[in-house]
């Protein structure tokens, strides 16, 4: 089998992990980036870089200008569009043409389909290009608007953030709201369960994206902020 | 007191196991009764009278106990081994016209339509002829207990238990402690929920409780979504089934009925006016035009005429 090509995935977590794997699965030839000093080394010899930071805004933004200004003009990039819009990540990259949004919430493996978003200026070739990686990973993909959080995300974090306002509410305990959803909706997981297993930090970011375009609404709950860490107060469970 | 004892140990060695066991055992012999006949009352006498209890099922209208007495067949049959335990169970059930022609009971569950008024009558009546220490309970999805249990004085004996729909079948039932509810009755509905080989979980007295509550946004940011014209039905519910839930939201709010959807969605927002749970313009759009799903034929998809 020919090469596919060279794939550069800059981040942490499952979704960096399961890509770079699937990637390899699929008979590319993937790498992995954890530290921004790599990138410039690295990503000229990419024909896809595929940007995957669990990080606050400031770091993904980093990350993404160090992979724009080091990628070659014919590559694609693809870009997390779950913690920032595709519009914001395309300014980034200063490649704002072959630059695609992905949305892949947690592990890929739980997700047979990916949404794909465009920015204002992104190229049909790019769109074209990041089809057919994701068809390669064995994954249906959909093109859906560049809203924050796209689909997949938004009702994830949606749902965990309203599952979190009702403990922190006293409604039921964190495993009862579990259970009842599980049991009273037939979601594959609990909200809260779910959150903890894709990582409360990233749950996080995607509504504190909502929250930048769309408001107070989609205030992370108090819990969902100790779970994640960004407080000191014990995780209740 | 344990008002609804556990089937006991098998002592023989009966195949047919825990059900059949408690039918055949006197110590089943507590009684509840069921005030209204629709879906969810019907689905609740099935599943009582399916574990032993002697079950009156309340219905003012001839014409609906009708209605009732057939589908308590066909859920019964479904529900149960055979036919002679599916028989069984039906002849504990016996369909009246008022509460005051029901013996007396341990608990009594009103399942009428989701009005407030409605509901406080039958608490009202029930105040006045269920014995003292019976448990009384509203199967409601939507109201508050607390303000259900107003004209009763004895609300420290008022408790929801909230089925899902079809009841027969859901594992969960939310027991809803009321401000006023005794940690007696609590205890005294979870134990019935058991004994019904069901999940109970306490939750307190909130708009939605848990699952009607922490559930909206997995159909308002569909709704948003396509308002926005990010992605039509199709593509919402494709996404969402990618990620493992059994029915993507365009598809269960088509087959709940979106004027149903909507109307849960409205009393969660209305009785706390939180901007996230705001009702979707979209679907007042498709509700006002008759789109409501699969009973009108057209909702998110077309389902023929």
């Amino acid at each position: 089998m020919a090469p596919k090509g060279r794939v550069v995935v800059f981040g942490r977590g499952p979704v960096a992990d399961d890509i770079l794997h699937a990637a390899q699965g699929a008979g590319y030839r993937a790498i992995v980036l954890k530290d921004l000093r790599a990138i410039e080394r690295e990503v000229p010899e990419a024909t896809i870089a595929v940007e995957a930071c669990v990080a606050d805004h400031f770091r993904k933004q980093e990350a993404l200008e160090a992979i724009g200004n080091a990628l070659q003009p014919h590559a694609l990039l693809l870009a997390d569009a779950l913690p920032a819009t595709v519009a914001e990540c395309a300014t980034w990259t200063g490649q704002p043409r072959l630059c695609v949004g992905y949305g892949v919430v947690g592990h890929l493996a739980d997700q047979r389909v990916v949404e794909l978003t465009r920015g204002p200026a992104t190229n049909d070739e790019a769109m074209e290009k990041a089809r057919a990686f994701f068809a390669d990973l064995g994954r249906e993909t959909r093109e859906v608007g560049d809203r924050p959080g796209l689909i997949s995300g938004r009702t994830i974090a949606a749902l965990a953030n309203e599952a979190a306002w009702a403990v922190t509410h006293g409604v039921a305990s964190a495993d009862d709201v579990d259970r009842a959803m599980q049991l009273g909706t037939n979601y594959p997981r609990g909200p809260l369960a779910w959150a903890r297993e894709i990582g409360v930090e990233r749950i996080v970011a995607i509504l504190e994206n909502m929250r930048r375009h769309e408001g107070e609404a989609y205030e992370p709950a108090p819990l969902l902020l100790e779970m994640a860490g960004k407080r000191k107060e014990a995780v209740p469970r | 007191m344990t008002l609804f004892p556990r089937p006991e140990a098998n002592p023989s060695d009966d195949p047919t196991g825990a059900v059949v066991l408690a039918q055949s055992k006197g110590a089943s012999t507590n009684t509840i009764v069921v005030i209204g006949a629709g879906t969810m009352g019907a689905g609740i006498a099935a599943s009582a009278s399916a574990v032993g209890c002697e079950v009156y099922l309340v219905e003012p209208a001839a014409a609906a106990r009708e209605r009732a007495a057939a589908g308590l067949t066909k859920t019964l049959g479904r529900l149960l081994p055979d036919a002679a335990t599916a028989e069984a169970a039906f002849g504990r059930i016996h369909l009246v016209e008022s509460v005051a022609k029901a013996s007396p009971a341990d608990l009594y569950l009103e399942a009428v339509p989701e009005v407030l008024d409605l509901k406080r009558t039958v608490f009202a009546e029930l105040d006045r002829v269920a014995p003292a220490d019976a448990l009384l309970a509203t199967n409601t999805s939507s109201l508050a207990v607390g303000e259900i249990a107003r004209p009763t004085g004895r609300a420290q004996n008022v408790v929801g238990i909230h089925f899902f729909n079809p009841p027969a079948v859901m594992k969960l039932v939310e027991v809803v402690r009321a401000e006023q509810s005794s940690d007696e009755s609590v205890r005294r509905a979870v134990e019935f929920v058991e004994r019904l080989g069901k999940t109970p979980v306490v939750v307190r007295d909130t708009p939605g409780f848990v699952v009607n509550r922490v559930a909206r946004p997995y159909y308002l940011e569909a709704l948003r979504a396509i308002d926005a014209g990010a992605a039509d039905a199709e593509g919402v519910d494709a996404v969402l089934e990618g990620l493992g839930f059994k029915m993507g939201p365009c598809r269960l709010m088509d087959l709940i009925g979106l004027d149903v959807n909507l109307a849960t969605t409205r009393s969660v927002y209305e009785a706390t006016h939180v901007e996230r749970l705001r009702p979707s313009p979209l679907q007042e759009r498709m509700v006002a035009e008759g789109r409501l799903g699969r009973k009108s034929s057209r909702g998110f998809y077309d389902y023929g005429a």
